[in-house]
């Protein structure tokens, strides 16, 4: 199932022209016509169903063809949180947004505040803003109209939009007054966020070792290709690795994402750091291999490696989570650690 | 999604009453250094040697599955396992694989039952990472051969009845990769001398074994003569993937996790990134897992694992190091002070052994299609 899912996206995206554009409304009505951006929505409220790791392989492909769609913030922050909420989700690309200090949403339904780098806010037909209730294992999902709001464009440094939403206590929509949704911590959408970045850097920084090692196949100095020098190997090889256990930690983390929510935050947490770690190898590995050529505009990899600097900092770097991941390890001690190492289990 | 629950429970059990009846402290890097036959003994009694093999050789037939939930937690524990650890890994997976019914009914019993140890016998004093250059020659005498050379880095081949030793049967040829034989030699064979040799520690694990005209019977050679560069290679699949090559140090890790409230923020969150790093990789092993159980040869997957794995154990010790070294540090409690002073010097052997770092990281690199 999965096999297919991964063939059907990229070869639809590896066959749509302009990556580096920031917004492409035609893929997203295409990612849309094969039911793709319905996946995490239930049937029975006109999605296609499906499970993480079927956006998983989606969000994974978006990121080896630096596709420019919100996909990730779609279908693992934003569809999450309204459909927990129960609010029904409008058509188009959804993002989402956690609410700054300082958020306020009065009596009146009107909210105020500054919603910064909202990624795709300005294209997004609807900003599922996420702010924490009183009680410490709620949140209150609010859906917020960009249309409504005032929108200062902005881009990381991939070049992806990510734009400032003030939301001057202007009349809104009902929506954002926002439902309350019990069982679910701030925290652990944030951790849904993090996954959401994690999965698409597998993605480009695989797509960074296929470019790496097909240059190194074709460069030739001193009369033989530099892939034949055994410096370049080794490097080669360790990039391949931290690809391959970020991978693996991101599939872990988004299966055991329906887990308990210790585990699932957990795992969340530590593929972001090994994503976040595996992006640093890509962006020195990729770029050292390629030499001058791809420190250009005029080849193909900047487009990976400016994303994988952006994601490996959004929604917290490897910094972050390991300082929150070494919290819970200190306070849960040796028992706590191996529970978490093999939660997991052992599915050969 | 834990359905490895009961078997676990029953082997955290086992150890909790194996501690507390003083039967072992728990070491790193336990699967070399923590050896005692009658731990493996006692293991075997309960089922946990030999565990997927076929019973019909002393297996119990379990899964791949359960018998990685034992081990892992074996080493976790820094429970005294050597004694059977290569016997149970690689040498009885290599005869079901490539050995005569004659040879597994011989052998495979005993190591399950945890009384029958091997040894491997690869390196030689001038062979080292470059494996097909060894030169321990087997030359026809009647029914059998007679073997003369030297094997070096041996691990307890002075506790060990038997090392499945490569030879070379064939002068050497353009194709350095043939002419290669394994033979399971029994060491208490008349010729061999073997010398323990001292590691770091000052324990005696290493040993040289010296061969001189050995005789081994047709009856001993395992799989095809001449087929053991191919054979060597499958081994070192069943010798690198498992989950020993990222917990020799866990014992280490697991102090230093209860001891971590006392520690600054900087050292918690260096913890938090290796637990990040441990956790990845023991996801990767449990796949490798699956594709041993499947029957498929993961040459590269385990020597991707590995060198990272590896690599990993050694930052370990300096994450630990570092965090109970830095100014202001807490005292460092006793058992894990005693823990990183042994961890430190087994530490330089976890990316020699077993296929150096760089060799696995050529062997990736050839995967990737540059070499």
């Amino acid at each position: 199932m999965s096999d297919l899912l991964s063939e059907t996206v990229n070869d639809l995206l590896a066959g749509s022209p302009g990556v580096d554009t920031g917004w492409d409304p035609g893929l997203w009505a295409r990612l849309a016509d094969l039911g793709l951006t319905g996946i995490g929505v239930p049937e029975e409220r006109g999605g296609a169903g499906g499970t993480l790791a079927d956006a998983a392989v989606v969000a994974r492909a978006c990121g080896y063809h630096a596709a420019p769609v919100p996909y990730a913030d779609h279908a693992f922050v934003a569809v999450r949180a309204l459909t927990a909420a129960g609010i029904p989700l409008p058509d188009g690309p959804l993002t989402a947004a956690f609410a700054p200090p300082g958020w306020t949403v009065a009596a009146d339904g009107t909210a105020s505040g500054v919603l910064r780098g909202v990624p795709w806010g300005r294209h997004a037909a609807g900003v599922a803003v996420i702010a924490a209730e009183e009680d410490a294992g709620a949140i209150r999902v609010a859906l917020l109209d960009p249309a409504l709001v005032r929108v200062s464009a902005g881009v990381n440094t991939g070049g992806e939009p990510r734009d400032d939403l003030a939301v001057e206590g202007a009349p809104v929509a009902e929506a954002v007054r926002g439902v309350a949704v019990r069982g679910v911590a701030v925290r652990d959408m944030r951790a849904r966020a993090a996954l959401a970045r994690a999965v698409a850097i597998t993605g480009a920084a695989r797509r960074v070792l296929d470019l790496t090692v097909r240059y190194a196949g074709e460069r030739e100095q001193f009369g033989r290709p530099i892939g034949r020098f055994q410096a370049v190997q080794q490097e080669l090889a360790e990039l391949a690795g931290a690809v391959e256990q970020a991978e693996a930690m991101a599939d872990l983390a988004v299966a055991l994402a329906d887990e308990s929510a210790d585990a699932a935050w957990a795992a969340a947490a530590a593929a972001k750091v090994g994503a976040g770690r595996a992006a640093g190898i890509a962006v020195a590995t990729g770029h050292q291999v390629h030499g001058a050529i791809g420190f250009t505009q005029e080849h193909a990899l900047h487009t990976f490696t400016r994303r994988l600097l952006a994601w490996r900092d959004e929604y917290g770097a490897e910094g972050v989570w390991s300082a929150e991941l070494g919290d819970l390890v200190a306070a849960g001690g040796s028992e706590g650690l191996w529970r978490l190492l093999t939660s997991g289990g052992v599915h050969a | 999604m834990g359905d490895d629950g009961a078997l676990r429970a029953e082997v955290r059990d086992f150890l909790r009453t194996c501690r507390d009846d003083g039967v072992f402290e728990p070491v790193c890097d336990s699967w070399l250094r923590g050896h005692s036959p009658r731990f493996s003994r006692m293991l075997g009694e309960r089922g946990w040697l030999g565990m997927t093999w076929p019973k019909e050789y002393g297996g119990h037939e379990r899964t791949a599955a359960e018998r990685f939930v034992v081990i892992e937690e074996l080493l976790a524990a820094g429970a005294p396992v050597a004694a059977h650890w290569i016997a149970d890994r690689q040498t009885g997976p290599l005869l079901l694989r490539f050995g005569t019914e004659e040879q597994r009914r011989t052998v495979l019993p005993g190591i399950a039952r945890g009384e029958v140890f091997a040894a491997i016998g690869m390196s030689e004093p001038d062979s080292g990472s470059d494996l097909a250059s060894i030169r321990t020659r087997a030359e026809r005498d009647g029914a059998g051969w007679r073997v003369t050379g030297r094997k070096i880095w041996t691990s307890h081949a002075h506790r060990s009845h038997y090392a499945v030793t490569l030879v070379r049967t064939a002068p050497r040829s353009e194709d350095r990769h043939a002419g290669l034989s394994q033979f399971l030699i029994d060491l208490s064979s008349p010729g061999i001398e073997i010398r323990p040799i001292k590691i770091l520690t000052g324990e005696e694990h290493f040993t040289e074994v010296v061969l001189d005209g050995v005789y081994v019977p047709d009856e001993r050679v395992v799989g095809t003569v001449g087929g053991g560069w191919a054979q060597v290679m499958a081994e070192l699949a069943y010798e690198r993937s498992g989950p020993e090559r990222f917990l020799s140090t866990y014992p280490l890790v697991a102090a230093h996790a209860d001891a971590a409230a006392t520690l600054p923020d900087a050292a918690r969150a260096d913890l938090g990134d290796l637990v990040a790093r441990l956790w990845a990789l023991r996801t990767m092993s449990v796949g490798v897992t699956g594709m041993l159980q499947r029957g498929e040869s993961p040459n590269t997957r385990a020597a991707l694992i590995k060198d990272m794995g590896t690599a990993l154990e050694r930052e370990s010790i300096e994450t630990v190091r570092r965090a109970w070294t830095h100014p202001g540090a807490p005292a460092v409690p006793a058992e894990l002070g005693g823990l990183l002073a042994e961890a430190q010097l087994a530490a330089p052997a976890f990316t020699l052994r077993g296929g150096t770092n760089e060799i696995l990281r050529g062997v990736v690199a050839r995967s990737l299609g540059v070499r």
